[in-house]
């Protein structure tokens, strides 16, 4: 190749001058019907990487489109909340306290706007004429919403919508439950009152569109947050109150480094520092940073995940590299069989230009044809890749991207598939090529090169897809500390008047299903292990009675009732559960063993009887609880709280026995029955704990179906090259198959004389890609708190089965050359 | 037309060095029709390939048409070559892919000819070659004489000056044989140079002057007493 090296630019131009020309195209197409076999691999291999490619491609677009819909996103900033406790850093959540967005606006100049917003965290059920629905994901956002973000407004007024208190946007699906289709609407709902949770009244002031899939804050309707000052207290004036996600829209040509420079200043000014070394800063996220690189406490909603994106990048161009390399080992194992024609053609009068545009047609042609086949591929799979990764993906044909996309792959696939056979073709010497002789070339160290890459590629991804099922059943199959299956959880009711019905019906409600046998254990609290994270609370100012204010903690916790560990079969370490029967227990609480060193306290039975300052108020503990996982083995065990309550509840739940008869259907038609006798006004919600659970483990399943999928395809495309080049390989060696059956070879030793090669190479991929991959998963293993370590019987499990698919590809043209009557390869010499 | 002096071919493997050619000197005027003989491995091929412009020389000179090519290029031998050779080999050489038109015709594309000249000159040959009735047959449709009456069209569409001949009659039975070499003796007497390697005396005799080659060297030169 060297010796055409310095020619190489004047000889791609020559060569693109003749790539159009008629003879050249026709000749390739005779060509290419003339060699089935390697077209076809060529041709559906390449289709296939880059089907996969362009799935990859849509799933990377759809991730990183996040919040792009809004016009001034590049100049709206999260303001996040850093919080230290003696003097580290001891949590970074994504909400921030009310007062931080007038406070911004009022001392820079640079700020044009802001917007905050607040989930509503108790329960909401709407209910317009006869229509009542337990609604979710509702927010209070301030009347600059749409200064700032730019959510699609059907009807409404943007500047006025969200100024009075009890004011209401609804989604369009939100509003078709109650007012029909938004087709047949004859009048707008707009002025319409919608009556919440049968306590007060919200009037529909606007209609959005539903939030687009690519926001990372979804919402189904928007309250003013005047609202909230009305119904939740005033939190204006309050630095320690973070539950508002705040967002600031800088002005043009601030630059944001420069006003980030600022904000230190600011945050010692505004967030006061009461206590020595316990202090927060507000800090700047760009909004388009969000989606992809943003984990932190109390996010909106689970965040996807940049290295998983740009992990699945570089697979998906693997993938289509891997069918490249067909096309270039297919076609210079040929090479042989058009040495004569290259040598004809030379003498004639071609040079090497010519004769590369001519090859160059050919992987043109092949390149065009797959790229087709593979628009067809996606646009025929998109449902079912819109399954697996659990979204609706935008079209490959949406937007102007797929319209350099396809030419840039037609180009690119041309010139990186063709090019080194065309100049490998090009350059053979036409004395020697007319006279029979092989053109020797290094013993095809380059296409063994490339089979071993082909196979490191799958062997690795296989790797993968094994680690991470491995490690989710690991984490299915974790003790959790509490009893998942046969839990039946009812989201508890909203609309009851005060706290003492509310303790009487629930009481009453207990009784009643006491008397259904399948029920074994009752118990309600306001957050459920594996629900929603922002359903437990943290409250900061918590340290033994004793203790000194630099002491101070915070803690994550949520309320109970006695029934509680019941049901969820926690184990008790020491002291005792709730009891209703005692009145002091309201200011009882139960610790999780994780709790004791950060109060200091030794272990359980020293900690029982010990009173607690809990936000100024003694609390006594009466229990100590084993720790258990509230949330997925992804994260660590969390020191908890847990307290006593007879109300704010947000779920009953309910143990079933385990060896019950009974349909589950049947059961919660009573359970259904039982409910509404007392709590009429309320929607009847349940779900089982483990399929909720479980859920949580969806990111990940996806990720490894994903994955197991694109290794498949990469093995398949790897198989297909493969499978070319062995058979490529009999015919060639056709008369020395014979010569040796004759000499008295037996069969298994021909078809292992020719599969030896071929599996050498894989048992080099397999050396290559094994510590590759065991890096990169262990890597990935870091993100989970309890994980397994890779057993090298993954790696053994793996070769084998690469080398097996490997022997059995090569063994469908080894075996029928090695049976095969040596005299017909003798004779055809 | 063709002048060598001490030309040189040394072929190289790992450990075996030959030498094919061993300070050969040819002389080949324009219009002669001169026949190479000689046993397998004396180097005539080899020689035909060097005065071909199809592969370089080791040492030695070589004139062709005025011109020192000894180290001439691929590139500079091609553009040498496509204007000024034509070539007939015992197999054919025909691409399995083109009808006998986009065979004949492939030398006139490569030395750019516009494509209503080449129409007319790729069925001027072919007529001359009797082949018109097959001119959009693929080369496996045809027998063997035939094939190599269209390798003869394709060697001379472009009119070299120089053809070469590399055992043209060694794949046919001799009445086929026969007749490639009357249209040798044609196209001499109609003005081409011709330079063609056989194993064959009778064939040798169709020619002016045979060369005769043992072991890498020319041996002896003896003119043929014409009886055509």
């Amino acid at each position: 190749m060297s010796r055409v090296l310095p020619d190489y630019t004047g000889h791609l131009i020559h060569a693109i001058q003749h790539i159009m020309l008629k003879n050249n195209l026709k000749l390739a197409i005779r060509h290419l019907q003339n060699s089935k076999t390697s077209t076809l691999i060529n041709v559906f291999g390449l289709a296939l990487g880059l089907a996969a490619a362009f799935f990859i491609w849509q799933y990377i677009r759809m991730e990183n489109s996040y919040d792009q819909f809004h016009d001034k996103a590049d100049r709206i900033y999260r303001m996040t909340l850093k919080f230290y406790g003696q003097g580290r850093l001891e949590g970074h959540d994504a909400m921030n306290v009310a007062p931080l967005g007038p406070a911004l606006a009022e001392d820079f100049p640079e700020v044009e706007s802001y917007v905050r917003f607040t989930p509503e965290y108790g329960r909401t059920v709407f209910k317009y004429g006869d229509q009542q629905y337990e609604e979710e994901k509702m927010y209070y956002a301030d009347s600059t919403l749409f200064e700032v973000f730019d959510f699609p407004l059907i009807e409404g007024d943007r500047k006025t919508c969200l100024t009075r208190p009890f004011t209401t946007l609804l989604t369009e699906s939100v509003a078709e439950r109650y007012f029909g289709p938004r087709a047949s609407w004859t009048e707008s709902p707009v002025g319409k009152v919608i009556r919440v949770n049968n306590r007060g009244d919200l009037e529909v002031t606007g209609i959005l569109e539903d939030v687009p899939e690519n926001s990372h804050l979804k919402f189904n309707m928007l309250v003013s947050f005047n609202t909230f000052l009305v119904t939740n207290g005033d939190p204006t004036q309050q630095w320690g109150w973070n539950d508002f996600f705040t967002f600031v829209l800088l002005r043009e040509n601030v630059d944001p480094a420069a006003f980030a420079a600022k904000l230190p200043d600011f945050n010692k000014k505004r967030f006061v520092e009461k206590t020595e070394g316990f202090y927060s800063e507000a800090v700047m996220q760009p909004l388009l940073d969000i989606h992809l690189n943003s984990k932190l406490g109390y996010e909106a909603e689970p965040n996807g995940d940049g290295n998983t994106v740009y992990f699945l990048f570089l697979i998906g161009i693997v993938v289509v590299i891997v069918a490249w390399v067909n096309y270039i080992n297919l076609a210079t194992a040929r090479a042989e069989e058009r040495a004569r024609e290259v040598g004809v053609r030379k003498v004639i009068g071609a040079n090497q230009g010519t004769l590369v545009a001519q090859f160059l047609t050919e992987a043109f042609l092949v390149n065009l044809v797959a790229i087709l086949l593979a628009v067809c591929l996606v646009q025929l799979g998109q449902p079912a890749m819109d399954t697996l990764v659990g979204k609706t993906m935008p079209s490959i044909f949406a937007g102007p991207t797929v319209w350099w996309l396809l030419p840039t792959l037609l180009l690119a696939g041309t010139v990186l598939s063709g090019l080194y056979p065309a100049f490998f073709l090009a350059t053979f010497s036409p004395a020697k090529t007319l006279k029979g002789e092989k053109q020797r070339r290094g013993k095809g160290v380059l296409r063994k090169g490339l089979v071993t890459f082909q196979y490191a590629v799958s062997v690795a991804l296989i790797i993968g897809t094994v680690v991470i099922f491995l490690q989710l059943r690991y984490m299915k199959n974790q003790d959790l500390g509490f009893a998942l299956d046969q839990q039946l959880i009812i989201n508890a009711p909203t609309s009851l008047d005060s706290d003492s019905v509310y303790r009487a019906h629930y009481q009453s409600f207990k009784m009643a299903l006491n008397n259904i046998p399948e029920i074994e254990q009752i118990g309600a609290s306001s957050a459920i292990p594996g629900k929603k994270y922002l359903d437990i609370d943290a409250h900061g100012g918590i340290r033994m009675m004793s203790a000194d204010k630099e002491k101070n903690v915070t803690f994550k916790g949520f309320v109970m009732d006695e029934g509680f560990l019941e049901v969820f079969g926690m184990e008790l370490l020491a002291g005792r559960n709730f009891s209703d029967e005692m009145s002091t227990d309201k200011d009882a609480i139960i610790l999780t063993e994780s709790a004791l060193p950060m109060l200091e306290l030794e272990d359980p039975e020293s900690a029982i009887g010990k009173t607690v300052n809990y936000q100024g108020s003694p609390r006594s503990i009466v229990g100590v609880v084993a720790d258990y996982h509230h949330r997925s083995l992804q994260h660590a065990y969390e020191p908890m709280i847990l307290r006593n309550s007879g109300s704010n509840y947000l779920y009953f739940s309910l143990g079933l026995a385990a060896d019950n008869a009974t349909e589950v259907s049947t059961l919660i038609g009573k359970v259904e029955q039982t409910w509404s006798r007392f709590f009429p006004n309320n929607p009847f919600n349940y779900f089982f704990l483990d399929d909720h659970f479980n859920e949580q483990y969806i990111a990940d399943q996806r990720l490894g179906n994903i994955i197991a999928i694109f290794s498949s395809l990469a093995i398949l495309i790897a198989c297909l090259g493969l499978f070319g080049l062995a058979s490529y390989m009999v015919t060639v060696r056709t008369k020395e198959i014979g010569i040796r059956k004759v000499l008295g070879a037996s069969t298994a030793g021909l078809v292992g004389l020719l599969s030896r090669d071929f599996l050498l190479l894989v048992g080099i991929a397999i050396l290559i890609a094994s510590p590759l991959a065991w890096w990169l998963m262990d890597t990935w293993l870091e993100n989970f708190a309890y994980r397994i370590h890779i057993q090298w019987w993954v790696f053994a499990l793996t070769g084998l089965v690469a080398l097996s698919i490997a022997f059995f590809t090569v063994s469908l043209q080894s075996v029928k050359a090695a049976l095969a009557n040596p005299i017909d390869s003798l004779k055809s010499e | 037309m063709i002048k060598t002096k001490g030309l040189v071919k040394v072929y190289r493997t790992d450990e075996v060095e030959t030498t094919a050619l061993n300070e050969v000197d040819v002389e080949i005027k324009q219009g002669e029709f001169v026949s190479i003989m000689g046993p397998s491995g004396c180097g005539k091929s080899t020689l035909l390939n060097i005065l071909g412009l199809i592969d370089n020389p080791s040492g030695g000179e070589y004139h062709f048409l005025d011109h020192e090519v000894s180290n001439y290029s691929e590139r500079q031998r091609s553009n040498l070559r496509k204007n000024n050779i034509g070539f007939i080999f015992q197999s054919f050489n025909l691409i399995d892919e083109l009808t006998v038109f986009e065979n004949v015709e492939l030398p006139l594309i490569y030395t750019k000819v516009g494509s209503k000249e080449r129409k007319e000159r790729v069925d001027e040959v072919l007529e001359k070659m009797n082949m018109m009735h097959r001119r959009n047959h693929f080369p496996q449709q045809l027998s063997g004489g035939q094939q190599q009456r269209v390798a003869v069209a394709r060697a001379i569409v472009n009119n070299p000056k120089l053809i070469l001949a590399d055992e043209p009659t060694g794949n046919l039975d001799s009445s086929n044989g026969d007749d490639v070499m009357k249209t040798l003796v044609h196209l001499n007497q109609e003005g081409a140079t011709i330079l063609m390697v056989t194993h064959s005396q009778y064939c040798a005799e169709f020619g002016n002057r045979i060369i005769r080659m043992l072991d890498g060297q020319v041996v002896t030169e003896n003119v043929v007493q014409q009886y055509l």
